[in-house]
């Protein structure tokens, strides 16, 4: 090889060289942020539940029986959501931040997302016939164990005339109005002053959470205490609804999680990141561990099978998730970073405009 | 060929009965035996229980194993990394001028081995040496983890051999200072140029965004366009070590640039080498 040659190797390997690591040169996806978890009231959480505190103390009601009394002085509920959604054992109840939820970076992104063309259309429509605007306008909706959803909000300027032209109002108590139809059919609905629909299978069950909160029924003890209104969505769930959310094959985690949990506190943080919190409690501190332990080990193996099959969005998000034992209990803490939300919601949203695109007529 | 590798397996005898070479593996051993006995791992199914250093209690979040190693093998990838690097700078520098020392050079010239043969074996000798060492502490690190924990995994070893084929790409600049120049400082002070250049080099794209426009800019980004990456190579290394998944696309690509820079600067050295005379 002559020796000139060798210089021309090397400039031809630089050339290579520079070429072959330019293609390392794109920005790099930094690694995930650490997403904060939802763990006690924030300030503005506690300014929020300062603010909604609109029932003021009202005296014990005279004609009660001295059985339905409270034992004991509880603390007075003054929230009328929270006052609405009374502790029944075994049942959820759950407070979606509606509000909160339509103005967090999520809400924003799935509005983006679902609110084309049609879609935008059709909610002009509704805005106008019902008088009311359900991104702005409607504050909360719960669930409550006592088989009530309500919704909270601003309901001053509501066309409930839109509800039929056979549907009776009836008033009921100092605040409220019950809409009916004149067949008695169908679910119960109410109003509570301007702020609160209420809605049951059941009519009894709307009069008498119409009544705690109007004070003619002593209160009943908060399914959710003011302290845990923190985060975007909030609540309690049975232990038996969470044993349904695991996969039927996982029948073992099932039983366990039936036979130790007894409380399991839900809250999701949807400020940035979504970080999802589950605090679970039960009352044998031996069960509560090794159900945590028994969680981990799913989550675990749940992330090696999705690596395995290559599913690199499950994995990313099972990395985030981990379970933090404390004592007597343990806190299931998932998180859905919001790069990789709108990384899957725009691939979502594209497909659907698609869809659209070709469904809609010449 | 032959005298390639016979050069090769000369350089890594040399390089046994130097003390450096022992001080790294007894190092090496050290950390190794440190983790293994003082480390306790609770594991249930995959899943990270508690991570106890000396018996206290380090972490007691319920993880998948992996996960919670994750800054245990980025740590160790990094320090393999860099530390490797930094020492095999030091440790090699010397390699090269010996090989050129007077009487030496007049020996192997007279050996039936062509001068391209004793640089590239020289190269090779230095890549099987880094190669081992990385695959040592690595490889250790792993079955002590696999061992402790179950979760048998060789990317440790891959981004150990990352770090080895990116500081092959640092000697080669260091093999042609030294043919340009018989001097272990100036050697040295080369592969410890490359290094911190190459760090920077890393975040080109990033720093180029700093620059105004003008002469500067541009002869910033010559420049950096044919460095080795070392610090994105680093960073793939913590990664791979970490179980992050990264882009074998761009990665492979990067490896073959590192070994086109290793091989272009080997290259330099053989025409310089051609044309002396000793």
């Amino acid at each position: 090889m002559r020796r000139r040659s060798w210089l021309l190797v090397t400039i031809a390997l630089l050339g290579a060289a520079a070429f072959l690591m330019s293609r390392g040169d794109a920005p790099r996806r930094e690694p995930q942020a650490r997403v904060s978890f939802p763990r006690a009231l924030r300030p503005a959480e506690a300014q929020r539940l300062e603010a909604r505190r609109t029932l003021g103390e009202r005296p014990a009601p005279e004609h009660v029986p001295a059985a339905e009394a409270p034992p004991g002085r509880m603390p007075p509920v003054l929230d009328p959501v929270l006052a609405s959604l009374p502790a029944v054992p075994g049942r959820s109840a759950v407070v979606v931040e509606a509000n909160a939820l339509r103005h967090s970076p999520i809400g924003e992104l799935l509005l983006d997302c679902l609110l084309t063309g049609g879609d935008a259309r059709r909610l002009d429509e509704a805005r106008e016939e019902l008088g009311i605007d359900p991104l702005e306008d409607v504050d909360r909706v719960a669930f409550g164990g006592n088989g009530v959803l309500l919704v909270s909000g601003n309901f001053a300027s509501a066309k409930w005339d839109a509800l039929g032209e056979d549907v009776r109002t009836e008033r009921y108590g100092d605040k409220a109005r019950f809409f009916g139809r004149a067949d008695h059919g169908g679910d119960a609905l109410a109003v509570w002053g301007d702020e609160l629909v209420l809605l049951a299978d059941d009519r009894r069950e709307l009069e008498q959470t119409i009544d705690r909160l109007e004070g003619r029924l002593p209160p009943a003890p908060p399914a959710i205490d003011e302290s845990s209104t923190y985060g975007e969505i909030y609540g309690v769930i049975s232990a038996e609804q969470l044993a349904n959310l695991i996969p039927a094959q996982e029948q073992g985690l099932r039983d366990r999680v039936r036979e130790a949990a007894e409380r399991v506190e839900l809250h999701v943080d949807a400020t940035g990141d979504v970080g999802i919190v589950a605090d679970v409690e039960g009352p044998q501190e031996a069960l509560v561990r090794d159900l945590g332990k028994s969680l981990g080990a799913a989550l675990s193996l749940a992330r090696v099978k999705a690596r395995a099959e290559g599913d690199d969005e499950l994995v990313e998000l099972l990395d985030l998730a981990r379970v933090r034992p404390q004592a007597g209990r343990f806190a299931l803490e998932l998180a859905l970073p919001l790069e990789l939300l709108q990384r899957h919601l725009g691939g979502g949203c594209r497909a659907g405009d698609e869809v659209r695109a070709t469904e809609a007529p010449e | 060929m032959n005298g390639t590798i016979a050069v090769a397996l000369d350089l890594l005898r040399e390089s046994i009965s130097r003390r450096w070479f022992l001080a790294l593996g007894a190092a090496i051993t050290l950390v190794l035996v440190f983790l293994g006995l003082a480390l306790r791992l609770d594991v249930v199914d995959g899943a990270l229980a508690a991570t106890r250093l000396f018996g206290t209690a380090l972490d007691n979040d319920i993880r998948s194993v992996d996960v919670a190693l994750r800054p245990v093998f980025e740590a160790a990838a990094d320090a393999i990394f860099y530390g490797g690097l930094a020492f095999g700078v030091l440790a090699c520098a010397d390699f090269g001028p010996s090989l050129l020392a007077p009487g030496r050079i007049e020996h192997l010239l007279a050996l039936p081995v062509r001068r391209h043969e004793l640089l590239a074996g020289t190269y090779l000798g230095v890549l099987l040496l880094a190669c081992a060492g990385a695959l040592y502490g690595a490889g250790g690190l792993a079955l002590i983890l696999g061992a402790k924990t179950g979760v048998w995994t060789l990317r440790p070893l891959a981004a150990a051999l990352l770090a080895a084929v990116t500081f092959t790409a640092i000697y080669g600049a260091m093999l042609a200072a030294a043919v340009f120049a018989r001097s272990s400082a100036l050697s040295a002070a080369v592969g410890a140029a490359l290094f911190v250049c190459g760090i920077v080099a890393g975040y080109r794209d990033e720093l180029l965004a700093a620059f105004e426009p003008g002469v500067g800019r541009e002869a910033f980004a010559g420049i950096t366009l044919v460095l080795p990456r070392v610090s994105a190579l680093a960073r793939t290394a913590a990664d791979i070590a970490a179980s992050r998944p990264v882009d074998l696309a761009v990665v492979a690509a990067m490896l073959a640039g590192v070994f086109a820079f290793g091989f272009a600067m080997l290259a330099l050295a053989v025409w310089r080498f051609e044309g002396r005379d000793f």
